[in-house]
């Protein structure tokens, strides 16, 4: 090896090292950026996490809100060929009873999967909220000395502990679920016709 | 006298020879020339044929005379008369062995050794060395010297003979000796002669010198002896082939009987048909088996009758150990048997039972192969191992199989449910949720049973789409049973309209009586009894359609929330799935408790008045004569102006006649709305299927005669409609379903039996069409 060529090999290795080194003392030396990067990093994951949910509980709604819609007009058929008027004669019409008791358990899943699905919506948006606060707080960190960031990370914190329940399962008790009265389903089957 | 009363003994002995001879067959004639050339041979080769000996006999004596003595001459004549003899009684020559006479042996003597010394070819090995010839000639010499001394007197002649051995010299024995071995030697092969062969060569030993009979005699007892021995061996080998028939297994021990008993039925038929005379009889033994032959057939029989196994040595022994005491005394065979026993057991290799443990390893690769063995054992363990895991691992994947803790329990949904019962679903038998006929009752009752007390444990998926299955299956045969049940009322209905009209022309000129009036025709009873108990069975059954329409719809709405919760538990735990299955576990419990007892006896309904149904009838057939009579005149009317062209009121028509029919078929319109008409007969509808239009509306109908519904099947049109008719019988289900045309609407019907035309559009209500879908 020519000493040239030695001595440019020797610069490339330092330059390699140097700045590997000053990335870590960077690191290490802001720690306040790490937390918040951190707290990014789980708003992202919970952000994924709930627009998974959202998808399942849109999934979900669909095929119930097929099956209502079927009930619906099933409904309305017996209805007018039975010139069915009020819930009790309905109620006594076996396929009305039973259509109508259906349509109860349709409809409060329904309701309640689109309170979740607005409520994973409210998430995704707090989060994101968040996640944009944390990136504007590293910045500064990075630019400046020093910046408290107590309040923030808290508040996702709090935020984060909030939805994370519903980063895997959908969060409906059905025990404690109370299902809409049959005079609601007949209200709003009336205001369907 | 006394030499001419030896001679004329001689002569006399010598007849009785040739008689002898006579009654030889050829064979043993062939035979017995053997051994007299060699006997000839062995005293001296013979110069001449039989023939020319024969002829000039004389011209031998002279040569003789010439070489020998002049005193020979007495002996020569006294030899030439009997040369001549025994030539003519000496079998016929064959022409390929020159045939030596009698008298050259007798009369030859030594006066011609020296010539034929000469003549005799080298190459024969049957001819004497000239060494041997030289000192059998001068043997001869001698003997002819003292025959001539014997020719005085018989007592010398045998003294001589018995001293003659001891005249010899040493050299002369020597050479006589080897003579005789050679004679031996080759009198060997030929053991098969008979014995009265050399018998009756025995009775021509008188003509023979002493040495030749010294030769003869020891021949014949060689060739005794051997006979003897044959005769001992083949008595001998029977116990011998017992003990191997002992040996042979069950197959062979048959085959060898039915052999022996083969060969002793021929040699038995040869016995007999040889059994006249002696010399016959003789022959037969010398035809008869010998043991070579025996073991020559026997070995083929043994062949064809074990083709088998030729190669292996169970059917070898057998064969082998007959054949022994042909070369073997009997001692040999009794020291061969153990040998042969060896060889028996040794040769059963393939037969022997082979057991692994008693093979021994080689030392040096045992310890590899030893290792090998294990080794091997353990790789098929493996892998037999390996197989099942893998095939148990596929059985639980493909019939999803899965533990325990994947059942369907409370805990995994809601801690406050009780622990639920295994879902009832019949997706591991295929065969018992198979659809089962409509007809056939108790299979289907059987089938639900099955899905119901058929346990299975499976995931929740699977578990509610088998539930769904198993709700849909109790549906539609609850839906089959209520259809059943309305064409039963159907038929009723319809029985109750004949016994109506059987009442209706009962009635003397349509005057309609009272009741005790009428009740008094037995007729008139009689239908009204009919009336009363179908009326009776339609109301009954109205009960049960009813239970069984209340399961179709609670069926229909388990069916319906299984599809609810199928779709929530795709996301949302906890949903109460538990007490779904429940009640839909005792809802089918109880559809299938009620099937099997579905019956009408426990149906309380109190039967019709016969009073009121006579009211009933009297009323309706009254209100029919009135709306006749008043639309009578309407009718006559309108008919009137269809008849002339006028189609305008067509449509108010009530009844029609066929008259009337005929006038509307002529009608060019496309549809045609008969909608007024309440009745239908069979003729008119026979008329009105000949219209060529494409629509034709009868909604008007409440009823359809089956006659009537026929002629309608075979109209030509496009659109047909009879939305009066509320029920259907079989009979016009039957019709109409086909007829093919392109619509057919039936929007009153109340039920609907099996459709066959699946071509035409039928228009049902939207409950009938929800009830066929379902089904």
């Amino acid at each position: 090896m020519k000493p040239g060529q030695f001595m440019w090999t020797i610069c490339w290795l330092g330059i390699l090292i140097g700045g590997h080194v000053t990335m870590v003392e960077s690191a290490w030396a802001n720690p306040k950026a790490a937390e918040l990067e951190q707290k990014i990093a789980d708003i992202d994951l919970l952000l994924q996490q709930l627009e998974d949910r959202s998808a399942q509980v849109k999934s979900i709604r669909e095929g119930l809100a097929a099956q209502q819609k079927a009930l619906a007009a099933e409904i309305q058929v017996v209805l007018k060929s039975f010139g069915i008027k009020n819930l009790a004669q309905a109620e006594r019409h076996l396929r009305l009873h039973y259509n109508l008791e259906l349509l109860r358990t349709v409809h409060t899943y329904m309701d309640e999967l689109d309170a979740k699905l607005l409520g994973y919506q409210t998430g995704h948006d707090r989060l994101s909220y968040l996640r944009q606060l944390a990136e504007d707080d590293i910045k500064m960190v990075t630019t400046l000395n020093d910046l408290k960031i107590d309040a923030l990370t808290t508040q996702i914190s709090l935020v984060i502990n909030r939805y994370l329940p519903e980063a895997h399962t959908i969060q409906i008790d059905p025990q404690h679920l109370s299902l809409t009265t049959i005079d609601q389903v007949w209200e709003r089957v009336s205001k369907g016709r | 006298m006394a030499e001419m009363d030896q001679e004329n003994k001689r002569d006399n002995e010598d007849a009785d020879f040739d008689d002898e001879l006579a009654s030889l067959s050829a064979d043993e004639k062939a035979a017995f020339e053997k051994i007299m050339a060699e006997i000839n041979a062995a005293s001296g080769p013979p110069e001449e044929p039989a023939g020319d000996s024969s002829e000039n006999p004389s011209l031998q004596a002279d040569t003789n005379a010439q070489e020998g003595s002049g005193s020979k001459l007495a002996s020569d004549s006294t030899d030439a008369s009997s040369p001549s003899d025994d030539a003519a009684i000496s079998p016929p020559v064959e022409p390929e062995a020159p045939q030596p006479t009698s008298n050259a042996t007798t009369d030859s003597g030594a006066g011609n050794n020296g010539d034929s010394s000469d003549d005799a070819p080298t190459g024969n090995p049957d001819e004497l060395d000239a060494d041997q010839q030289a000192a059998l000639d001068r043997i001869m010499a001698e003997i002819n010297s003292k025959s001539e001394d014997n020719a005085s007197g018989a007592e010398k002649s045998d003294m001589g003979n018995s001293t003659e051995s001891e005249d010899l010299s040493e050299d002369q024995q020597a050479a006589l000796d080897s003579i005789m071995a050679e004679i031996d030697a080759k009198r060997k092969p030929e053991t098969a002669y008979p014995v009265n062969q050399t018998e009756k060569n025995n009775n021509g030993d008188d003509d023979l010198s002493e040495d030749q009979q010294a030769a003869l005699d020891a021949i014949m007892a060689e060739i005794s002896a051997k006979r003897q021995k044959d005769t001992t061996e083949e008595e001998k080998p029977a116990p011998e082939n017992d003990s191997a028939d002992d040996d042979l297994s069950e197959d062979q021990q048959a085959a060898l009987d039915a052999i022996m008993a083969d060969i002793n039925a021929k040699k038995r038929k040869d016995e007999v048909s040889d059994a006249s005379p002696a010399g016959e009889e003789e022959n037969a033994e010398s035809k008869g088996l010998t043991i070579e032959e025996f073991d020559d057939e026997l070995s083929n029989l043994l062949t064809e009758a074990t083709p088998e196994t030729p190669s292996s040595d169970i059917n070898k022994v057998p064969l082998k150990e007959p054949s022994a005491p042909i070369d073997d005394n009997t001692q040999e065979i009794a020291e061969q048997k153990p040998t042969a026993q060896e060889t028996r057991t040794q040769s059963y290799p393939i037969l022997q039972e082979i057991h692994p443990e008693d093979e021994k390893i080689p030392k040096k690769s045992g310890q590899r192969s030893l290792l090998w063995q294990r080794g091997k054992r353990i790789v098929s363990v493996i892998s037999i191992a390996a197989c099942l895991i893998i095939s148990g691992l596929y059985l639980l994947d493909r019939y999803d199989i899965h533990p325990e803790s994947t059942l369907l329990d409370a805990s995994s949904n809601t801690q406050v449910d009780p622990p639920a019962e295994p879902m009832t679903v019949a997706e591991n038998n295929p065969i018992e949720t198979e659809r089962v006929p409509a007809g056939n009752e108790t299979e289907r009752i059987e089938s639900i049973t099955r899905v119901i007390e058929t346990p299975v444990e499976l995931t929740r998926e699977s578990g509610m789409d088998s539930l769904k299955q198993n709700l849909s299956k109790a549906r539609e045969q609850i839906q089959t049973k209520i259809n059943d049940i309305e064409q039963l009322k159907s038929y009723y209905a319809r029985g109750i309209e004949e016994e109506k009209d059987k009442i209706e022309q009962a009635l003397e000129q349509g005057r309609i009586p009272a009741f005790s009036e009428a009740i008094t025709d037995k007729k008139i009873e009689l239908a009204l009894r009919a009336i009363q108990r179908r009326k009776t069975y339609i109301t009954k059954l109205n009960t049960p359609n009813a239970q069984l329409t209340a399961m179709a719809e609670e069926l229909l709405y388990l069916e319906r929330k299984t599809d609810t919760f199928d779709i929530l538990s795709a996301g949302i735990h906890g949903l109460p799935i538990d007490d779904f299955v429940q009640q839909a576990q005792t809802a089918l419990k109880s559809y299938m408790q009620y099937n099997t007892q579905l019956s009408i006896d426990q149906v309380e309904v109190p039967a019709v008045q016969l009073a009121s149904i006579w009211t009933e009838i009297s009323a309706e057939i009254g209100q029919r004569a009135n709306l006749l009579a008043q639309r009578a005149p309407l009718n006559r009317a309108i008919s009137k102006e269809i008849c002339q062209g006028n189609y305008d009121r067509k449509y108010q028509l009530t009844a029609m006649s066929a008259e009337t029919a005929r006038c509307l078929v002529k009608w060019p319109g496309k549809d045609l709305y008969l909608n007024s008409l309440s009745e239908l007969p069979p003729d008119v509808a026979k008329i009105l299927a000949q219209w060529p239009g494409e629509w034709i509306s009868l909604n008007g109908l409440k009823d359809l005669p089956a006659e009537s519904a026929k002629q309608l099947a075979a109209w030509t049109g496009k659109r047909l409609s009879l939305n009066g008719l509320t029920r259907l019988s079989p009979e016009v289900t039957a019709h109409l379903s086909r007829w093919r045309g392109e619509q057919l609407e039936l929007v009153g019907l109340h039920a609907i039996g099996p459709w066959e035309n699946y071509g035409t559009r039928l228009f049902l209500s939207e409950k009938l069409r929800r009830q066929l879908e379902a089904q």
